[in-house]
């Protein structure tokens, strides 16, 4: 199953390169990075799934630079866009459109039928044109499977999310319990609370309409109001949650408790005893221990710790020019907008407090 | 996708939260008389302590009787995925109608969600995820689905990868900052749902579609509004239920001022 790549004509650059596809718009030294880094992705892929490959490119873009949109096919196809740029691609779940103007990206459930990476100002596809490697000028692409798939179902409502439930193997065993009444089995006990095993307390103040802060912030951190003139009189008081933990698929995660972070976070005895939660990196985590990296709560600060990683930890703190490695076992205080790498995979740190 | 264990799947019926929702045949073991139920493969990966677990929250929710709650039929898991089965209503949900409905419809439905949050509050339960996804229309009213259980395969997850993420405008604020899940969260849920209904928009303007991380700012940086265009009354009652969490109404008394409103 192979791709035909048209071109659309227009300013830009459109780039072939193994299983990546992309156009970029003109904007100099940016412009040629994004082809290096284009080529770089494609030359070590492997046999990497589309949608590693696209995580891969998008931990290494930032928002800001010229438009582009990238697809990478194969297994897992995913696309990636930025600015102004619009990526559409129709694949089984049917018509799946991409836009910026942030960075955004998305697995579909392939094989993708035709694909269509298009800058502002671009034109109609020219059917005399077939790229089959390298790069020339163009505003975009027009890639059709040269023998298409069935298309999708017109009865499907269109869907937004894109990442598909993992199919099961069918040939396995299944069990399941009818709940249907009469033969429904008696629900026990009701479920523990989904509480965090420890709710440490904190020292903190109050401002005016009672919401309960750090005390070396200046404004409120829920309705921004000055606590200047506040009398600071501080108290203990449960500890608020710090904010959220943005896994690289999407999932969003409460900090109210410490997190070990990993491919099987369950080995870890803070996980067994409820002293952490586990967030459990699925999919494709080449280069993920088991227990990777450690999420700590310390008063009102987000601290994170390499668990003696095989292949270590990245911190990418905002505005920081080069990454940091973390040194095992030492605790490293964040703020929010700090990406964590593991391997090929990332999460951030997200917060209205701590800035 | 196909199927999962003995269900065949005909099309896909949407997404939710943490989920997809499949139209499928009966299969033949399962002991009622329809020839068609909805099924819902979940993303997270499924264990075997989640798997009771889930089944347990699912057992507790079939336990609830109320003509409103629409009727889950089976739960199991596959090679690690876990599924579950209801009853399949085609009038679809207020997200997704198979025809466009009245607002007169839309509060019928909602106010039979209503009364079904209240079944499941006086029996303990919290929905989590009550939304228009959820809220079924049947020619009798309306039937509320499905149960949030996505914190059931990841402790602290309150938002999963890729879902439909229009859900979070339903989500009460104080639950994304890290408060227990409630009857009082999921009656402000039925408010913002009420305000969608009525005015056919939501509390804090178009929220940015694609963009979870972007739209839970949103959600927490803004003072939800409610709109100009609402009638009075119906202002009030939207506005009771984004309240202060301890002086929001109860889901029966919600239930009963939606039946009583005149659009």
């Amino acid at each position: 199953m192979s791709m035909r790549v048209r071109l659309l004509p227009g300013a830009g650059l459109v780039i072939r390169t193994g299983p990546l596809l992309a156009v970029c718009a003109d904007g100099g030294a940016q412009t040629d990075a994004l082809v290096a880094l284009v080529r770089e992705i494609a030359a070590e892929a492997g046999d990497a799934a589309g949608s590693v490959l696209i995580a891969r490119l998008a931990g290494r873009l930032g928002s800001d630079g010229p438009d582009c949109a990238v697809a990478a096919l194969g297994e897992n196809p995913a696309v990636l866009v930025r600015g102004g740029a619009v990526a559409v691609a129709d694949a089984r779940q049917g018509t799946v459109e991409l836009r910026g103007p942030i960075l955004q990206f998305r697995t579909i459930d392939g094989p993708l039928s035709t694909l269509r990476l298009s800058l502002p100002g671009s034109g109609m596809p020219d059917p005399r044109t077939s790229l089959e490697a390298g790069v020339v000028s163009g505003a975009g692409l027009e890639a059709q499977l040269e023998q298409p798939v069935e298309p999708a179902r017109p009865e499907a409502p269109a869907s937004r999310a894109m990442v598909p439930a993992r199919r099961p193997d069918r040939a396995v065993p299944f069990e399941a319990v009818i709940l249907l009444p009469g033969y429904a089995p008696d629900p026990g006990p009701a479920p523990e609370p989904p509480q965090p095993a420890t709710q440490a307390l904190v020292e903190g103040v109050l401002c005016r309409d009672d919401h309960f802060n750090d005390p070396d912030q200046r404004y409120c951190q829920i309705c921004g109001i000055s606590m200047a003139q506040l009398t600071q009189v501080s108290r203990l008081g449960p500890r608020p949650p710090l904010g959220v933990l943005l896994l690289d698929d999407g999932s969003t995660l409460r900090l109210d408790t410490d997190y070990v972070v990993g491919r099987d976070p369950d080995v870890d005895d803070d996980v067994a005893a409820q002293r952490a939660n586990p967030m459990r990196i699925t999919g494709p985590a080449s280069g993920v221990s088991r227990r990777h990296v450690r999420v700590r709560l310390e008063g009102w600060h987000v601290a994170v710790v390499d668990l003696n990683s095989a292949n270590g930890t990245l911190l990418h703190r905002p505005g920081a020019a080069r990454p940091e490695q973390l040194t095992p076992g030492v605790p490293a205080v964040i703020t929010p907008g700090t990406r964590i790498d593991l391997g090929p995979r990332w999460f951030r740190y997200e917060s209205h407090r701590n800035t | 996708m196909q199927g999962i264990a003995d269900y065949e799947f005909i099309r896909p019926l949407g997404s939710g939260n943490h989920g997809y929702f499949f139209l499928a045949r009966r299969p033949r073991r399962l002991p009622l008389d329809v020839e068609f139920v909805a099924v819902k493969v979940l993303h997270a990966e499924s264990s075997d302590v989640a798997f009771r677990r889930a089944t347990r929250e699912l057992a507790a929710f079939a336990a609830v009787r109320c003509p409103h709650l629409v009727t889950p039929i089976d739960a199991g898991q596959q090679d690690g995925v876990f599924f579950y089965s209801m009853e399949y209503l085609p009038a679809g949900s207020l997200a997704d109608p198979a025809e466009p409905y009245t607002t007169v419809q839309g509060l019928r439905a909602l106010a039979a969600a209503a009364r079904a949050a209240a079944a499941l509050h006086a029996a303990g339960i919290a929905h989590r995820d009550i939304k228009p996804g959820n809220v079924l229309l049947h020619p009798d009213g309306g039937r509320l689905s499905d149960l949030g259980l996505s914190h059931v395969f990841t402790a602290g997850m309150t938002v999963t990868g890729m879902g439909a993420l229009d859900a979070i405008e339903y989500v009460d604020p104080a639950l994304l900052l890290g408060g227990t899940p409630g009857p009082a969260g999921d009656v402000w849920s039925l408010g913002v749902v009420l305000h969608r209904v009525t005015s056919g928009t939501g509390v804090y303007g178009d929220l940015p579609e694609s963009d979870g991380l972007l739209a839970l700012r949103r959600v927490l940086s803004t003072t939800p509004r409610v709109s100009d265009s609402l009638p009075g009354p119906v202002a009030d009652l939207v506005r009771q239920c984004l309240g202060p969490a301890h002086q929001r109404p109860d889901a029966a008394t919600l239930a009963d001022r939606i039946a009583g409103i005149q659009p």
